[in-house]
């Protein structure tokens, strides 16, 4: 017979699935962004766009879970701290899919490839995000403060590209007024980038407060 | 302030140990919950508090025991004294076969006072200290079997607050009634520990959290870990306590 407490712990399990699940999409939503970004492959931009509204209904679906189980469960200590944390993690998660789409819909307007000579600095920008993103849900499913910490880090990078970048563009636009739509395209590219870090990075504070009830430095359960 | 103190406190019924070197400070006017399995000693180690478990035949105590500072395991202790000091109420409401009104008035004649006066005023306190004197104002004469379970289980707190005690101890006191009645007798509590110490033992853990200052784990016969109820209950140090209060055993 199965108690209720294994009900409960296939719930858990079910939980962790949905979340791997989404951050998994969120994950493709970036690279075929910044795949499209790079090819011009029109196509797949509207599919990243379209894509984003399954990667919604995954945030929605799990929420739904996770109220239901606090309501049910009336959950403490690690169970009470997963739930939190999928509810906060989601949260993020959904943000980087909306970061994605906005990639994929700035890049459909743009002349690709482009002259101003930035793709390859912003490709490599946007591989660290990704990997950040990635590592995050690693982070999670292994239950890994190194790696969430590690993860963290690497945020700096993101922000050093996001600054670089758009020197280097703001240097192009003085230089040619011309320009200017092209580039500030660009610029948003690169904040979105900057953003998804950002998002990975909460993400990874939230694996934290999962496993010490620590945010942010400070122990808030 | 610590009011109750216990320091290597060993207990055997006969050659069954079941307390196992318990250490822990009691601290006043705050809600103690003590929590854990059936047979975890939570029980008993509530009544050693003002020696209850002292009518168990067979029972052997070593250790320490301390109410304000003062030995309760000493032979020289007068237990209806301490009874007095640390009031006693238990899961089964357990009303006197009398009328609500001397319900209340029988401990503080025991006690000496026989002034009319000062026991009317002694009955509509407590009553209305445990909350219930609303409901039995008009029907003090009647007996107290007529009052539904929550009432009566009020009333023997109504009771144990006649004797004006200091430290109220409670084993499961809410386990026999309906969810309206439970919420009652929480809210009471909350009210109590303005003026007196509570220690409850409960099966319930949302019963725990939602009123308990501190908790305290038991298992086989040992403390496993005290600490503030929130912590306990978010972030427990101990691996069977994790495993209890999220219902993996127990």
């Amino acid at each position: 017979m199965i108690n209720s407490r294994q009900n409960f712990d296939t719930e858990l399990e079910e939980l962790s699935e949905d979340l791997i699940k989404m951050g998994e999409s969120a994950t493709t939503a970036i690279d075929r962004a910044i795949d499209a970004f790079h090819t011009g492959d029109k196509e797949l931009m509207k599919k990243v766009v379209k894509g984003d509204r399954k990667i919604n209904e995954m945030e929605r679906n799990i929420e739904q879970r996770c109220l239901r189980l606090l309501l049910k469960q009336q959950p403490v200590a690690s169970d009470l701290r997963k739930i939190s944390t999928a509810i906060k993690m989601i949260t993020d998660i959904e943000r980087i899919g909306d970061a994605a789409a906005d990639i994929a819909e700035i890049s459909l307007h743009l002349n690709i490839p482009s002259s101003l000579g930035v793709l390859e600095d912003i490709t490599n920008m946007a591989k660290i995000a990704r990997e950040m993103v990635s590592d995050a849900i690693d982070s999670y499913v292994k239950e890994d403060l190194d790696l969430a910490q590690k993860t963290r880090e690497k945020d700096d990078l993101v922000d050093e590209h996001f600054l670089r970048i758009r020197g280097i563009l703001g240097e192009k636009i003085r230089e040619d007024i011309e320009i200017m739509d092209e580039a500030m395209d660009y610029v948003m590219i690169i904040k979105y980038l900057e953003r998804i870090g950002d998002h990975a990075e909460n993400l990874c504070e939230w694996v934290e407060f999962y496993k010490t009830g620590v945010y942010k430095y400070e122990r808030i359960l | 302030m610590d009011i109750i103190k216990t320091r290597k406190l060993n207990l055997y019924y006969g050659t069954f140990q079941a307390l196992k070197g318990i250490d822990m400070d009691i601290a006043e006017k705050e809600i103690t919950a003590f929590i854990g399995p059936s047979g975890c000693g939570k029980s008993t180690f509530l009544k050693t508090l003002n020696r209850m478990i002292h009518m168990v035949p067979g029972v052997k105590i070593t250790g320490e025991v301390s109410y304000r500072g003062k030995d309760i395991l000493s032979n020289t202790i007068d237990e209806t004294n301490l009874r007095k000091n640390i009031g006693m109420v238990f899961q089964k409401p357990n009303p006197f076969p009398m009328s609500i009104y001397d319900n209340i008035a029988y401990g503080p004649k025991l006690h000496g006072n026989t002034n009319k006066a000062q026991l009317n005023d002694l009955v509509e306190k407590s009553l209305r200290g445990a909350a219930l004197w609303d409901e039995v104002k008009d029907r003090l004469k009647k007996s107290a079997s007529g009052l539904s379970g929550g009432q009566q289980q009020r009333l023997c707190i109504a009771r144990a607050l006649s004797v004006s005690p200091d430290v109220l101890l409670m084993d499961e006191p809410t386990s026999a009634l309906d969810p309206a009645s439970t919420m009652k007798i929480e809210e009471l509590m909350i009210e109590l520990k303005k003026d007196y110490t509570v220690v409850i033992v409960t099966h319930n853990m949302q019963q725990a959290t939602r009123i308990s200052d501190k908790t305290a784990f038991f298992l086989v016969g040992e403390l496993i870990e005290m600490g503030k109820t929130d912590d306990v209950f978010s972030l427990p140090k101990d691996k069977r306590t994790e495993d209890y209060i999220t219902g993996r055993f127990g």
